[in-house]
């Protein structure tokens, strides 16, 4: 096994089921330093950072995708099961393998133990939850399990950071021994994997028997087609699996046979239950989270709870913002004498890059508590209940993570599709994913809620409608176009594992809010503050002529191409400046406050009675049509808001909906079609609300 | 010279206008050759 | 490990009819998605205690909670205990 030569550093892998705590050693063993990335050729995140060991050494840690076993269900695990067979060339075969098992659950991990072992490399495996085993009445011998196992197992509980250190400590050099079998087969599964071995020797496999074990053992990677395997090998073990069955051998059945004998009797040795099956806190939180009608009245519960806390408790930290924000400018402004340089750090970039800034806070709030809910375990309980709306629309209850994804951002949303086994349900998800409103609308909903309701409990009803809205839409155009799409594929049957509820794990949370901080200040500082500057521009120039300042808008390209675009959005009840403020935020959505800021020259009060929001709400307000009514009355407000909850304004989401679909067809058609949604939905909102006389 | 000093506000500007719109149009370009998620969505991917 | 008869097959008790609340020990699994059921915890021999019906029946295996349609309910045959 390599050691590092040729300046690659060896290659640890951390592999176990979903939800088994792998995610939390990762970050116990690796501190901040996580890197993110891609597996070539397939859509899969790669999750990797270095370390040192504490006898000095550099390696290289990778989180592979989770997996129940090594026969693959999702493209997720097809990737987990490739790296470690070794068959995925830009990619090492790791050189030792954490393998994180729940030591509550022995009987359920220990089959994935048992075919990392048979691949014939080092294996440790890390007993993670130890404490919890504990509380449940069972008691482990770690020392027993290894020496039935055959690898170093070492006991942690990884939320607690206990038995991280013994793991670091076992990541020594030499590297353990690669496993070796722990079972015998009867003589003809036996000499059927030897003599398929030898076949893919001469067909030139690396590890033979590896693979030869691996396909006799799922007939889907014999008879599906493998991107990884070359077709006489497959053709090879199907000869071989067939020769097996006309002696009444079925290869899976034997070896998952001998797999569970294993383990059975490696439990039996290495533990000592006690175990009580009565009622766990879990189980009584699920009385009401699970229940068929008070699970969706505690999930409303939750989701109110969160949208509550964002108005509410955001307001502090966004009033420091704004002074901070409005401290900033008059400080620059003081700097230079007045002209279109001051104009333009003034107005332009602090002003406009501020407006946005502002709703960090609330942003931040949302990842918060989204993430607090992600840790608890609760997801897996709402995802159960939706599994029943789901599969009313034809998507997967698989979905409803990534459709959850979308409230931050649809992006990762996209991406975490990856999960869902049917190509279609996948598709459809894809496609409907940017109905979830994202929190780059926050901005924008934040600004024009308070338009339309005064009180905080109000505004809180109105946003829950708004994302309902969106979110309705979306499972309704999910059910239409899934009688259109493809063929309906046999749907996998329902299948999810509810881990217990648990304290959340702080500090990720805590890292991943910092993370989405700073790439929401990045975004602000690069190409939110690219936007702003241009948008400065074009409303700066052409000047008006002295005398007539306050007409500027007019006089400006920017008024120009609003007023060009008028009668398109006048239906719609915009005027130039909203119809010029939607269009710059088709580059990015935020920018639609921004746009609004700088178009309407709101300036600093003298009385700071007012925030910098409220005083764009107020010249909103205040704004007059040219026969005195007001500019934007309440209903044109609710159609800007109807059109941005449906408008896919974000190109970088297209770019990443081709990518994961592999086809600017359905991308495009993405777009366009959404964009035009959202303008037949605020034209309908507007001209129905305007004919029933509001 | 005192042309400059009077307008050398606008002058810087209009400078930083054009750098900015040049520097979107070389993105733009080379966003077309290698399609990516492009690093500044807001989402850390 | 398939029932060698229909009869047999059609007179066992699976876990979607079992009774909630009682606790089984699986004897079988036939059908389809056997492999998958296997992978997640529903081994010959186990037990497994049904927490609740539905749509989607609850039950627990191991200390841990799974949730399966009843169409994969009907793939895995239960004796009580």
């Amino acid at each position: 096994m390599s050691t590092g030569e040729n300046n690659t550093l060896p290659k640890v892998a951390l592999v176990g089921h979903p939800n088994v705590g792998k995610t939390t050693l990762f970050n116990q063993l690796t501190g901040e330093r996580r890197k993110v990335g891609n597996y070539v050729g397939v859509t899969v995140e790669k999750v990797s950072a270095t370390i040192f060991t504490p006898h000095g050494h550099q390696m290289e840690l990778v989180d592979l995708p989770g997996c129940y076993s090594l026969t693959p269900e999702s493209p997720d695990e097809r990737v987990t099961r490739d790296v470690l067979l070794g068959d995925f060339a830009e990619e090492s075969r790791p050189d030792l393998v954490i393998n994180v098992v729940d030591a509550a659950s022995l009987e359920r991990h220990l089959p994935l133990t048992l075919q990392l072992i048979e691949l014939g490399l080092p294996v440790l495996v890390a007993l993670n939850q130890v404490d919890r085993a504990e509380a449940a009445g069972l008691r482990l011998n770690p020392q027993v399990l290894s020496d039935e196992l055959g690898v170093p197992v070492v006991a942690c509980q990884a939320t607690s950071g206990k038995g991280v250190v013994q793991l670091k400590q076992a990541l020594r050099f030499p590297l353990p021994p690669p496993a070796e079998r722990r079972w015998k087969g009867s003589t003809a599964l036996e000499h059927a994997v030897a003599e398929l071995s030898k076949k893919l020797a001469t067909l030139g496999m690396e590890r033979p028997k590896v693979h030869a074990l691996q396909l006799l053992g799922d007939t889907d990677y014999r008879v599906k087609v493998q991107p990884k395997l070359p077709r006489e090998a497959q053709i090879a073990a199907r000869e071989a699996a067939a020769a097996c069955i006309k002696e009444n051998l079925v290869p899976e059945d034997e070896i998952i046979k001998l797999r569970t004998q294993t383990i059975r009797r490696a439990i039996t040795a290495a533990t000592h239950t006690m175990r009580n099956e009565g009622e766990t806190l879990s189980d009584k939180i699920d009385r009401v989270a699970l229940h068929p009608i008070g699970g969706w009245f505690f999930f409303a519960a939750i989701i109110f709870a969160i949208f509550w806390s964002i108005f509410r408790f955001a307001e502090i930290p966004m009033h420091w913002v704004e002074l901070g924000v409005g401290h900033t400018k008059d400080w620059v402004g003081g700097l230079l004498p007045d002209g279109d340089l001051n104009s333009l750090l003034t107005d332009g970039i602090i002003e406009g890059v501020g407006a946005v800034v502002i709703f960090l806070p609330q942003i931040l709030l949302l990842f918060f508590l989204i993430g607090l809910l992600e840790g608890s375990g609760y997801m897996s309980r709402a995802t159960f209940l939706m599994d029943k709306v789901m599969a009313q629309v034809g998507l997967s209850g698989k979905s409803f993570l990534p459709l959850l994804s979308g409230y931050a951002c649809a992006i990762p949303g996209v991406m975490a599709t990856r999960s869902i086994n049917s190509n279609k349900q996948r598709l459809l998800t894809i496609l409907v994913l940017p109905w979830q409103s994202c929190t780059a609308r926050l901005p924008v909903y934040a600004i024009l809620i308070p338009l339309l309701i005064p009180s905080v409990l109000g505004q809180t009803t109105m946003m829950f409608f708004i994302y309902f809205l969106g979110t309705g839409t979306a499972l309704g155009v999910a059910w239409l176009l899934s009688k259109r799409i493809g063929v309906g594929e046999a749907a996998p049957h329902f299948l999810l594992e509810l881990p217990p509820y648990r304290l959340p794990d702080f500090s990720y949370v805590f890292r991943h809010v910092l993370d989405r901080a700073l790439a929401f200040l990045r975004k602000a500082g690069s190409l939110i503050l690219g936007i702003v500057i241009l948008l400065w521009a074009l409303g700066t120039y052409p000047k008006a002529p002295s005398g007539e300042e306050q007409d500027q808008f007019n006089y400006s390209a920017m008024g120009r191409i609003g007023h060009f675009i008028e009668p398109v959005v006048k239906p719609l009840g915009w005027d130039a400046r909203l119809g010029t403020a939607t269009l710059a935020s088709f580059a990015a959505r935020e920018v639609f406050v921004s746009q609004v800021a700088v178009s309407f020259a709101v300036e600093e009060n003298e009385d700071d009675d007012e925030t910098f929001r409220a005083q764009i709400r107020t010249a909103m307000t205040d704004a007059k049509k040219s026969d005195g009514s007001p500019a934007y009355p309440p209903l044109t407000v609710l159609s800007v808001l109807i059109f941005y909850i449906y408008a896919l304004q974000c190109l970088p989401t297209t770019a990443v909906v081709q990518r994961e679909t592999k086809s600017w067809k359905w991308a495009l058609a993405q777009l366009a079609g959404m964009s035009l949604f959202a303008y037949l939905a605020a034209l309908i909102v507007y001209q129905g609300g305007s004919l029933l006389g509001f | 010279m005192t042309w400059i000093s009077q307008h050398w506000q606008t002058l810087a500007a209009a400078t930083i206008v054009a750098v900015t719109l040049l520097i979107f149009l070389i993105r733009a370009l080379r966003r077309k050759k290698s399609p990516g998620c492009g690093h500044n969505c807001g989402c850390n991917k | 490990m398939a029932f060698t008869t229909e009869l047999e097959r059609d007179s066992a008790l699976n876990l979607s009819q079992a009774a909630v609340g009682c606790e089984f020990q699986i004897k079988q699994l036939d059908g389809p998605s056997c492999k998958q059921l296997r992978e997640i915890g529903f081994c010959e021999e186990m037990r497994v205690r049904k927490v609740s019906n539905g749509r989607n029946l609850i039950c627990a295996v191991c200390g841990t909670r799974l949730a399966l349609s009843h169409k994969l309910a009907e793939q895995v045959f239960v004796t009580a205990v």
